[in-house]
């Protein structure tokens, strides 16, 4: 039961690792490999193993040395001299040819897949078609081997046409030789008594020379090339085909590729084969995990990833995959599940696509989430497209590279894969091209009922995006889409164990403390601790604790949140036990950093303040916190020597700031070493972000608006006596006073001269401060009057005694009697400034008389108004009763004018429209 | 006009209520027809722009008092754009080049020009120079009171100067050497009596010497401010009474209480206190100098003799560093801890001396 339910649970997992158990350290899937036909060389290579050990024999024996040319012929067998030269030779000699073909074949042999013969044979430049053995700088000369072997296919069969024709004279050559011939001989007498030789044959050699002999004679001789050779050189075009893809693999996929099985027995060989490439790569690229195996981030992060890529199987394959089988049995897996494993949904859509089209993998540096993305991929045999910040990433860009990624597929190559689109680094993608692409997959899923599934819209292909913060703006509509899965921490001792791995393989000294003390000072970043082994491996052999502590590499200048740093300011670092004392440590007597220690606190807090950078939000930080920090002061020196660094601090900024000198900026930081000294406690503080002088900033600001819009627009005879300052301090309190008097709730009409005084001296007040009330909604959904501009809030302070206000109706009364005031003003402007200057003489005058006067069509029609009763009329407009006079006189004025206008040649009649109104100047103030 | 201050507002030199003597000197000035830059200093509230302006009647007429206001544009070299608004008669113009902040040197240079460059037409019955006033000098960056000094020299003959500020301490002694100083004291607490008095003769009303006196008294010897509360007093109360309540202003209240919190506990948690009220100060626009002035104030009531010129002296201190830092509530909390730690001490040694 509970291996059923095992292999249910890690059905995926297992799958992925069967398919890879097999073959060996090799991370394409078999299928390309077995479509390989390798029969024909095996088997030929077989017989020439025999061949060539038979023919290397004779050879060996001292008795030939001493003839030269056998030294020649000897060099032809063993060594892989090119044929042609080889075929001159063979023109002399009847029986080289047999010779020439097994060499001929060797050579094609050469670039077979057979990794044990090319050891044995020396040949070991070759390389492999295993692609985890191919180095890319072997890849050129591959290419070079292939245009020589394809020379030479070609000049072969031009020769063995010769061969051929060349056959019945062979057949009668000379067999008897009366001298010392060529090659082994055996001397004997002859039927006349002379010495003869003859020359000896192998037998093997005379066996192979039979059934070449029978082939060639049974050929047809239709074709120029004969089939067995056609044969070889389409399987040698094969292999050319299937290398240049293998070495365009590896040039794709090569910081995976490369070397990457460190765990296999036969790295070690291979360092050692070639210390000269191992010096030029990365370790990080050297020994990056290759197997699904070799991971080492999280198992289960590892597992989910793999589970939800496996999800795409029936989309992107067409295989079934045991969804069904999973679903049944969901809760036992739930339970057995981590607690805080994500969730996949299993559930696929209607396009059979999982439901979360998207995972997001986040993490900080170094955890290797790119290499999980990468192995996964490709273990789920997906070809890799990667999309990364060194790429242009411009929506438009984007578009077309997530489009071709997706819908294409590479056609080229034996055995074309599908693709899964890495795009790394997606937080530093700009918004456009992160909205596109959450759109590409949203839009689809709209679209999926009308489209069919071969339309070129659809996104069947799995995306993997990889951040280090998600929290980033642009990617919050990502984060709702996306799977999201958060890398934790390596473990210190699967991150030791597998630098251990690496050192071993790489002669270096160490021990495991020393690698934990190194995972623990780079934070378990896989790939600081590799740059940092491979730093010091350049340097010595030896890693020892001492220098990972001591040594100022492996630190990563990480960039700390504020609130974290402000954290780390107020409380005392807990003890860690330092688990890296040597007996020679203590021997010595040498200090140990331990991070309780003064300088080590001193030189904690001052790195992580330089490295949060934002001094001034920092030092606010500590200004806000540092009052409810829980510390021993009772003379309160520490807290005035800490209000001391800060003035000090102000000071240095004011002086950067205005001379635009940044040497002292350097001293800043030091600040927060001080409160932490100072004010540091055991306790966990508790944080607040600082925001009070934020606050107090634009609080300020709107305080400084009003006063600077009452001030703008009061009239000059009294802003010229006033700034901002005294109007603040001096001129509003005192005058929010003066602006509320008594008022009796009653009718204006009804109030004494006195009052209607007091009413006139407020209305004069505020309009020559620029003041008035206007009506607002409150909250509450009430009318309510208030000042405009405010400057009521400039002058109140919270907790101080109530003012007393003005009632609604007085507010109401007071606004529109500043409005009417405003509007007597305005007119009066109006009608002065519309009066030419002509009349010096009395003002009172000249504006009665001169308003009437004036010459435009509009006087003129009212100079039909013949009637003299409507003058009368007048006496309703105005209110007060000097206008009565006014109009008697602007009246009589106007009959004057009148009789002007009527002598005139021309005059004309205005007929109103429907009424008989008649047109007639109204002023402001009659109104009012 | 309608306040008080501005009905009643001298507007012509042998009207001023005090310092009559000095009126009589200006006076004498302009008879001459001609008078050099000036650099009229003085406390808020004594006189200065009042005399400042019965000097240019006395000279131009009715004329000055028609005023309007103006906003100029000016562009820096950094092709920013600034805006500043003045006050101008035909024969003066007044600005405050300190409102435009660091670019104040571009509203110096560029205004005095423009002005300076325009002689007057007909020098017959006019003068043949404008006038040209900057309030608040003591807020020029030191750039601006350097672009001064020359214009002041080079445009001599069309215009004159007149330099309006609180203290000459910020003004570099250059502009100093080229104006002639004219110092405006505060009036005495009688002089404000005085002219209190004599408004409320011309409102008809009748005003108790008392209160006068606690009127004069709480306006920090500052007329218009004395004037102010007056006005307040009437409207609250339709007739004077001797014992009548005098409304200071909110911050003035809020300040003292700050005061006497400081005074009450010393503490980490009521500095937090302090430091919110201090805030609150800040953002009502109390200027941080005269926030730590009347703590300073307040607080010295509470100590004895010798404490005194301690504390006097850390509040110099601060109050220095505070005119030479960026962010104002650092030295006032600054100030504030050191005066406690201060206050603490003394209190536990008079505790110790009792036993």
């Amino acid at each position: 039961m509970e291996e059923e339910d095992f292999d249910q649970q890690y059905a995926d997992e297992l799958d992925a690792m069967d398919n890879f158990d097999g073959p060996g350290p090799e991370p394409s899937p078999p299928k390309p490999k077995r479509s390989l036909n390798f029969c024909t060389p095996v088997r030929k290579s077989s017989l020439l193993d025999e061949l060539n050990d038979s023919l290397m024999t004779p050879l060996d024996s001292p008795l030939d040395l001493s003839d030269g040319s056998v030294i020649k012929q000897r060099v032809r067998n063993e060594s892989d001299t090119p044929c042609k030269t080889g075929r001159r030779d063979k023109r002399i000699r009847s029986n080289g040819h047999t010779e020439e073909e097994n060499n001929h074949t060797a050579d094609m042999l050469d670039i077979g897949p057979q990794s044990k013969r090319q050891r044995v044979n020396g040949f070991s430049r070759l390389p492999d078609m295993d692609a985890d053995d191919i180095t890319p700088p072997s890849s050129p000369t591959t290419a070079d081997k292939i245009v020589n072997l394809r020379n030479r296919t070609l000049h072969s069969h031009l020769d063995d046409v010769n061969d051929q024709v060349d056959d019945g004279y062979d057949f009668e050559r000379k067999r008897v030789h009366t001298r010392v011939p060529q090659g082994n001989f055996i001397s004997t007498r002859g039927t006349e008594g002379k010495v003869v030789y003859l020359n000896v044959k192998d037998e093997m050699e005379l066996y192979s020379e039979y059934d070449t002999v029978g082939k060639h004679a049974k050929s047809t001789r239709l074709l120029p090339v004969s089939v067995e050779q056609m044969k070889d050189e389409l399987e040698t075009e094969r292999q050319n085909r299937l290398l240049e893809e293998a070495a365009n693999l590896t040039q794709q996929m090569r910081r995976n590729l490369d070397d990457g099985d460190q765990s296999d027995d036969d790295v070690t060989m291979e360092t050692h084969e070639d210390p000269s490439d191992s010096k030029k790569i990365l370790w990080v690229e050297k020994y990056a995990p290759f197997k699904y195996t070799d991971l080492l981030s999280e198992e289960s992060i590892n597992r989910t990833l793999l589970h939800w890529i496996k999800l795409w199987d029936f989309v992107v394959f067409g295989k079934d995959i045991p969804i069904k089988a999973k679903e049944k049995k969901k809760p036992v897996k739930e339970v057995k599940w981590k607690k805080n494993q994500i969730e996949v949904l299993d559930e696929l859509d209607k396009l059979n696509r999982p439901k979360q089209t998207l995972v997001l993998l986040n993490g900080p540096p170094g955890l290797g989430k790119t290499t999980l993305a990468h192995t996964v991929a490709k273990h789920a045999g997906y070809n890799v497209v990667e999309i990364n910040a060194s790429d242009d990433r411009s929506a438009e860009v984007f578009k077309n590279k997530i489009e071709a990624a997706t819908q294409m597929k590479a056609v080229m190559g034996a055995e074309p894969r599908p693709n899964c689109l890495i795009i790394d680094e997606i937080d530093g993608a700009p918004q456009p091209a992160i909205n596109m692409l959450i759109n590409l997959t949203k839009k689809i899923e709209e679209q999926a009922t009308k489209k069919k599934k071969k339309d070129g819209g659809v996104l069947l292909r799995p995306i993997i995006c990889i951040c280090n913060d998600q929290y980033v703006p642009a990617l919050r509509q990502l984060r709702q889409t996306a799977l999201i899965m958060n890398f934790p921490p390596t473990e210190p001792s699967r991150l030791a164990a597998r630098l251990y791995e690496v050192i071993k393989q790489e002669h270096m000294k160490s021990d495991m403390t020393t690698l934990l003390a190194l995972c623990e000072k780079t934070d378990n970043d896989i790939r600081s601790c590799l740059n940092t082994l491979q730093f010091i491996q350049r340097k010595c052999k030896e890693l020892t604790v001492k220098m990972v502590q001591h040594v100022t590499i492996g630190q990563k200048d990480t960039n700390k949140s504020l609130f974290s740093l402000w954290y780390d300011i107020f409380s005392i670092p807990r003890a860690k036990k330092n688990k890296f004392i040597t007996i020679q440590d203590i021997k010595n007597n040498e200090v140990q950093v331990n991070n309780q220690s003064l300088p080590a606190r001193f030189n904690n807090i001052l790195h992580s303040t330089y490295a949060a950078g934002e001094y001034d939000r920092v030092i606010q930080g500590l200004f806000e916190n540092y009052c409810e920090c829980k510390y021993k002061d009772p003379k309160m020196e520490g807290l005035n020597f800490a209000m001391d660094w800060l003035t000090f601090v102000d000071s240095v900024n004011q002086y950067t700031m205005h001379i635009q000198d940044y040497s002292l900026m350097g001293y800043v930081p030091y600040i927060a070493v001080t409160f932490h000294l100072l004010f540091a406690a055991n306790q966990p503080p508790r944080i607040q972000y600082p925001h009070s002088q934020y606050d107090a900033l634009t609080k300020h600001n709107k305080f400084t608006n009003l006063i600077g819009s009452l001030m703008s627009d009061m009239s000059p005879s009294v802003r010229k006596y006033l700034n901002t300052a005294s109007m603040t301090m001096e001129v509003l309190p005192p005058l929010m006073d003066i602006i509320q008097p008594n008022f009796r709730p009653v009718n204006t009409q009804l109030y004494s001269t006195r009052e209607k005084e007091e009413m006139a001296q407020l209305i004069r007040i505020m309009i020559a401060y620029n003041m008035t009330y206007h009506q607002e909604k409150t909250f509450e959904g009430q009318f309510s009057y208030v000042l405009d501009p405010h400057v009521d809030e400039v002058v109140r302070f919270t907790g101080m005694k109530q003012h007393k206000q003005l009632t609604y109706a007085a507010k109401q009364l007071v606004a529109r009697e500043i409005e009417m005031e405003k509007m007597r003003r305005n007119d009066k402007n109006y009608t002065s400034s519309s009066t030419p200057a002509k009349n010096v003489e009395n003002k009172s005058n000249t504006d009665v008389k001169k308003g009437p006067v004036i010459p435009n069509h509009k006087q003129k029609l009212q100079a039909i108004s013949l009637n003299p009763h409507q003058m009368v009329q007048k006496d309703f407009f105005g209110r007060v009763i000097k206008q009565k006079t006014q109009d008697s006189q602007s009246s009589t004025q106007k009959d004057e004018k009148k009789k002007n206008v009527l002598n005139t040649d021309i005059w004309f009649h205005f007929k109103g429209g429907f009424s008989n109104a008649v047109r007639r100047n109204v002023r402001v103030q009659d109104l009012i | 006009m309608s306040l008080w201050v501005d009905k009643h507002r001298p507007t012509s030199l042998h009207k001023l209520d005090f310092h009559k003597e000095q009126a009589a000197h200006l006076k004498k000035l302009v008879q001459g027809g001609d008078f050099p830059h000036l650099l009229v200093y003085g406390p808020s509230g004594a006189g200065k722009k009042t005399r400042i302006m019965c000097l240019l009647r006395e000279m131009y007429g009715s004329g000055v008092e028609k005023l309007r206001i103006e906003n100029h544009t000016f562009t820096t070299p950094s092709n920013k754009k600034i805006e500043i608004s003045t006050i101008s008669s035909n024969y003066h113009i007044e600005v405050n080049p300190s409102d435009v902040g660091n670019q104040d040197r571009v509203v110096i240079q560029e205004l005095i020009k423009t002005v300076a460059q325009v002689n007057q037409l007909e020098t017959s019955t006019q003068k043949d120079f404008k006038v040209v006033i900057l309030t608040e000098v003591d807020r020029l960056t030191k750039d601006a009171q350097h672009a001064l000094r020359r214009t002041m020299e080079k445009y001599m003959s069309t215009c004159r100067l007149i330099l309006c500020c609180n203290s000459t301490s910020k003004v570099i002694p250059a502009i100093r050497s080229r104006c002639l100083g004219v110092r405006v004291p505060a009036p005495s607490i009688e002089e404000i009596c005085q002219v209190l008095q004599n408004i409320c003769k011309k409102e008809s009303l009748n005003l108790p010497s008392e209160l006068a006196r606690r009127i004069a008294e709480k306006s920090n010897r500052n007329l218009r401010r004395a004037v102010l509360m007056c006005e307040a007093c009437r409207v609250q109360q339709q007739n004077f009474t001797a014992d009548q309540e005098v409304t200071e202003p909110d911050w003035e209240l809020y300040l003292k209480e700050t005061a006497q919190l400081i005074a009450q506990q010393q503490s980490p948690k009521r500095l937090l206190e302090v430091r919110g009220r201090l805030y609150e100060l800040l953002t009502h626009c109390i200027p941080p100098d005269v926030i730590i002035k009347g703590l300073l104030q307040e607080l010295i009531s509470n100590c004895d003799g010798q404490l005194k010129t301690e504390v006097v002296q850390t509040a110099a201190y601060y109050e220095h560093r505070l005119q030479m830092g960026q962010k104002a509530i650092y030295h006032l909390e600054a100030f504030v801890a050191k005066f406690m730690a201060i206050y603490k001490r003394f209190l536990e040694e008079g505790i110790a001396d009792l036993f």
